[in-house]
């Protein structure tokens, strides 16, 4: 496909010399390095390009099991979820680290520890400690899901899942309804038939690159078919190549 | 320029007050400017200029940051600031010898921040403004210490880009806050602080005291000119689900504070109530109460803006 072959081009050619990716220029993230090196497993992209990455994302884990977002933001983050989706071998003190920081009072991630929790950590938290092992940390997805099905906003879909407290008329967003989907697979699709009939509102103008990628990879792992409208918008970042790549190989039946 | 000179040509401005130097005010008043603007159409960039001007800032062979506040987009509402007065502004600097005029954003709550500034109209307002703008929120960082912090934050990360200017503008809109009374020149510098870092929203933020890391981040860039965009502006629940609200004025100064009060009394809004005004005033010997008005009186402009139900005590009158 010449979409993806143009992507994976672009992608690489923001690839640092230490094998990480930086978010557009500049040093090496955890975040880009590991949706792009998720995005180039799934086209079975080059071995040794591949090993770089994974190798410079390696390095990044902590002691305490997490990762940290940056050679200069030494503290474990909410990327620790995104880092165990790309790691194949990601260790089981990962998966402890992550699972400590679900807030078990309402099944919310933070982003920074010791704040409160959000849709998108927590929606990647579900994601990563499923490819884990899901049995065992299956009380912790099961009450993260019910935190998300609790932050809808009255569309049916999400935003950055604030408390309602004076924003209460607050709109939805195509990327976090998007992610949120992919997240709650499983949850029987009654429950979330507004938040359908969103998305595919969403996809008509989906207004990013990366809400028109969050979307599709929701819709499918919800079992449905989604749109694949002509961009009107093309992937400014490493993040915005990444998940359309991601995209077109879940459209493509292959998925995280 | 290096720090010790920037300082002492600050202290030569008029009344003492530090022309594009906003921290520790030397005196206990300050200036402000207040222009009439009726609509995005009259000449904004010559406005700034006289503003610039009057304030005598020394922007030739500055390395100029304009930070306008960008957030979400909605078509009905003046959210943002208006992209016609950040090119005005870039205008503006470029012709008075800015060797460098860059725009840099990093939204509080969304990640997909070029695409909207393309929605919000930027790109169609400001020629090359993807070459010409950084997204704060992906850049790279340097963590900063806070020698006397007044939220529980003892450092911060924050955007190279922004440590690494000349002048930091920030370009406002005039807008209510449903936490923290009004959103002006201050409440700005949150979109400073790194998305990549503390997430969307910056919660981290909120934990430590919104007000609180306010005053913390105005202590942290000494440089700074505010030009508010009070053309169009946002009352009721803002900074989101506000209604437009038509004030007509650009607000300009070298003193966020001092700017920031003024407009809240142009909004009728008391700004001895507003609590971070309130910890700037009380650590320095800035007089909340003694700013000098340039051009039009506050009385002339002020039109009342509505306020969420729960803030009524901030109303001035």
């Amino acid at each position: 496909m010449a979409e993806v072959g143009e992507l994976q081009r672009q992608l690489l050619a923001f690839q640092n010399p230490d094998g990480g990716w930086p978010f557009l220029k500049g040093s090496s993230w955890t975040e880009p390095t590991a949706l792009a090196l998720l995005a180039l497993r799934l086209h079975d992209q080059s071995l040794s390009i591949r090993q770089a990455a994974a190798s410079w994302l390696e390095r990044r884990q902590n002691t305490d099991g997490g990762w940290r977002p940056n050679d200069a933001v030494p503290t474990s983050t909410w990327v620790t979820s995104l880092a165990i989706l790309a790691l194949p071998n990601a260790s089981k003190l990962a998966g402890t680290w992550l699972a400590a920081h679900v807030f078990k009072k309402d099944g919310s991630s933070p982003w920074l520890p010791g704040t409160a929790g959000w849709v998108t950590p927590t929606a990647t938290s579900i994601l990563a400690l499923s490819r884990l092992d899901s049995a065992r940390f299956a009380s912790q997805i099961e009450l993260s899901r019910k935190f998300l099905l609790s932050r809808r906003c009255r569309d049916g879909g999400w935003n950055h899942g604030g408390s309602s407290f004076r924003s209460e008329d607050a709109n939805s967003y195509p990327e976090t309804t998007g992610l949120a989907l992919l997240s709650l697979a499983g949850v029987p699709s009654e429950q979330l038939t507004a938040a359908f009939r969103l998305s595919d509102d969403f996809l008509k103008n989906p207004g990013s690159t990366e809400g028109l990628s969050w979307l599709q990879m929701g819709l499918i792992a919800q079992g449905r078919k989604p749109d694949n409208p002509q961009l009107s918008f093309r992937p400014r970042t490493v993040r915005d190549i990444s998940l359309r790549l991601l995209a077109l190989a879940a459209l493509d039946g292959r998925t995280l | 320029m290096n720090r010790r000179y920037f300082f002492l040509g600050c202290l030569s401005g008029s009344l003492g007050l530090a022309a594009g130097c906003s921290r520790r005010v030397g005196t206990r008043t300050a200036q402000v400017s207040i222009v009439r603007a009726a609509s995005y159409s009259v000449d904004l960039a010559g406005i700034m200029r006289r503003i610039l001007t009057e304030h005598r800032v020394a922007v030739s062979g500055k390395n100029v940051l304009l930070k306008p506040n960008l957030v979400e987009f909605d078509p009905l509402a003046p959210i943002n600031t208006n992209p016609v007065f950040v090119a005005a502004a870039v205008e503006a600097f470029r012709s008075l010898g800015a060797r460098s005029v860059r725009i840099a954003e990093g939204p509080g709550h969304r990640r997909t921040t070029l695409d909207m500034a393309e929605a919000a109209g930027f790109f169609a307002a400001i020629p090359k403004f993807e070459d010409n703008f950084t997204d704060l929120n992906i850049d790279d960082v340097t963590r900063v210490k806070l020698s006397s912090p007044f939220s529980k934050l003892s450092e911060l990360y924050l955007p190279n880009t922004a440590l690494a200017c000349d002048l930091l503008v920030t370009l406002p809109k005039m807008k209510t806050h449903h936490w923290a009374g009004a959103t002006l020149s201050m409440k700005n510098l949150f979109g400073l602080v790194p998305g990549s870092v503390y997430g969307w929203p910056k919660n981290p933020l909120h934990w430590a005291g919104i007000d609180e890391c306010i005053a913390d981040l105005y202590y942290l860039f000494p440089k700074q000119f505010c030009l508010v965009d009070g053309i169009d502006a946002m009352e009721g629940n803002g900074p989101i689900l506000g209604t437009r609200k038509h004030a007509g004025v650009v607000v300009g100064g070298p003193h966020p504070a001092s700017v920031d009060a003024t407009c809240c009394r142009i909004m009728r809004i008391n700004p001895n109530k507003v609590r971070y005004l309130g910890l700037v005033a009380d650590r320095s010997s800035w007089n909340l109460n003694g700013t000098q008005q340039l051009g039009e009186h506050i009385d002339s402009v002020a039109t009342r803006f509505a306020l969420h139900p729960d803030l009524k005590h901030l109303r001035l009158d």
